[in-house]
């Protein structure tokens, strides 16, 4: 393949060893909820507003880094979900308390944004099939070169950023089609495609022309973003 | 071959690839490593993003409100989140093991609190 292809700030493979939260008030602030959601109801409640307090406005920060395509009341409706989870796995009695219940808020915040971002989308393919094709595409090209020139530089990272970052910024149409490209590669879905699955998440219906502006906007943003780095 | 029929162009195919890889979001567990820095840092939210937090922050969205308004069992909310626990609730023998494995959890965080 020759082009190395990263993901930016794509979880690693979880060890052991990470059954730890991060610093000792989080472990003692972790540890107090698990205590009270297998406590009665009004520990229950206390236990999730601990949570809350805590992990709320982090959450929605992750979230922010990783799903540029959804809205602010999208994202925050995730982490509200989050917080419902775990505690309608506490009632249930499905909750395991000898975790940490950091890393299962922030993996079950990820997964309600995923399903917020594919809604009834039912062409989704395993990550590995992206994430192992991508190179393909840079293979022999111009973009591919810069692309190995800027992984070199180690300025990656700030490429995809500033490009979520604009991301972020879009509205209507060009923000849905972004939406959909995150799960599709070029030659997955084609524009009359990527329409329908726009039409299929979100209800709205976009033209095939609106699909190809869209994709030029996006093109020319990155494009811009990879070149200023090049340079 | 990718990028032959349906996007003839190759490099705008490699954009669009490189944009898919952007905003791509793995579907596996969150790992520590990526918590760590949402931890470790001062927040500030956007006015946005913390207008949106707190609007989502409804009595029908938020489960200590659920609970604090619906204690009675007929309560629609309380007994969705009640699904799966038996409708009479766990048995003795599990009762008792929540709470053994509560207390085993208390004394470690009195253990904890007392090291610190």
């Amino acid at each position: 393949m020759g082009v190395q292809v990263w993901h930016c700030k794509q979880p690693q493979k979880r060890e052991k060893k990470s059954m730890q939260t991060v610093g000792t008030d989080d472990d003692d602030l972790d540890l107090q909820a698990r205590i009270g959601l297998i406590g009665t109801s009004n520990e229950r409640s206390q236990a999730i507003e601990l949570l809350y307090n805590r992990f709320a406005k982090p959450l929605m920060e992750f979230l922010r880094d990783r799903f540029c395509d959804l809205t602010s009341d999208e994202r925050a409706s995730a982490v509200q979900d989050a917080f419902t989870a775990v505690h309608d796995k506490a009632v249930d009695g499905t909750l395991n308390v000898d975790e940490p219940l950091t890393g299962l808020l922030f993996t079950v915040a990820k997964y309600k944004a995923l399903d917020l971002r594919r809604r009834q989308s039912s062409r989704i393919r395993a990550d590995v099939e992206l994430t192992e094709k991508v190179g393909d595409f840079l293979a022999g090209t111009a973009t591919g070169r810069d692309w190995r020139f800027v992984v070199t530089l180690g300025k990656a990272s700030e490429v995809c950023d500033e490009f979520r970052q604009f991301v972020i910024t879009l509205k209507g149409q060009q923000r849905r089609v972004a939406s959909v490209m995150a799960d599709f590669l070029p030659d997955w879905l084609d524009n009359q495609e990527i329409a329908h699955e726009v039409f299929i998440r979100t209800n709205k219906r976009i033209t095939v022309m609106e699909v190809k502006g869209a994709k030029s906007a996006l093109m020319a943003k990155f494009r811009l973003i990879l070149k200023n780095k090049v340079s | 071959m990718p990028g032959t029929e349906k996007e003839p162009n190759r490099e705008e195919d490699a954009l669009l690839a490189l944009i898919s890889a952007a905003l791509h979001v793995k579907t596996d567990e969150v790992s520590l490593d990526e918590i760590r820095p949402y931890l470790t840092s001062e927040i500030g939210l956007s006015s946005e993003d913390e207008a949106a937090l707190n609007a989502s922050r409804n009595p029908r969205q938020n489960p200590t409100r659920i609970e604090a308004q619906g204690d009675t069992p007929e309560s629609e909310a309380f007994m969705a989140l009640n699904r799966k626990r038996p409708q009479g609730g766990f048995s003795q023998k599990t009762e008792e093991a929540i709470k053994l494995k509560r207390q085993e959890l208390l004394e470690k965080l009195h253990r904890k609190k007392g090291s610190s």
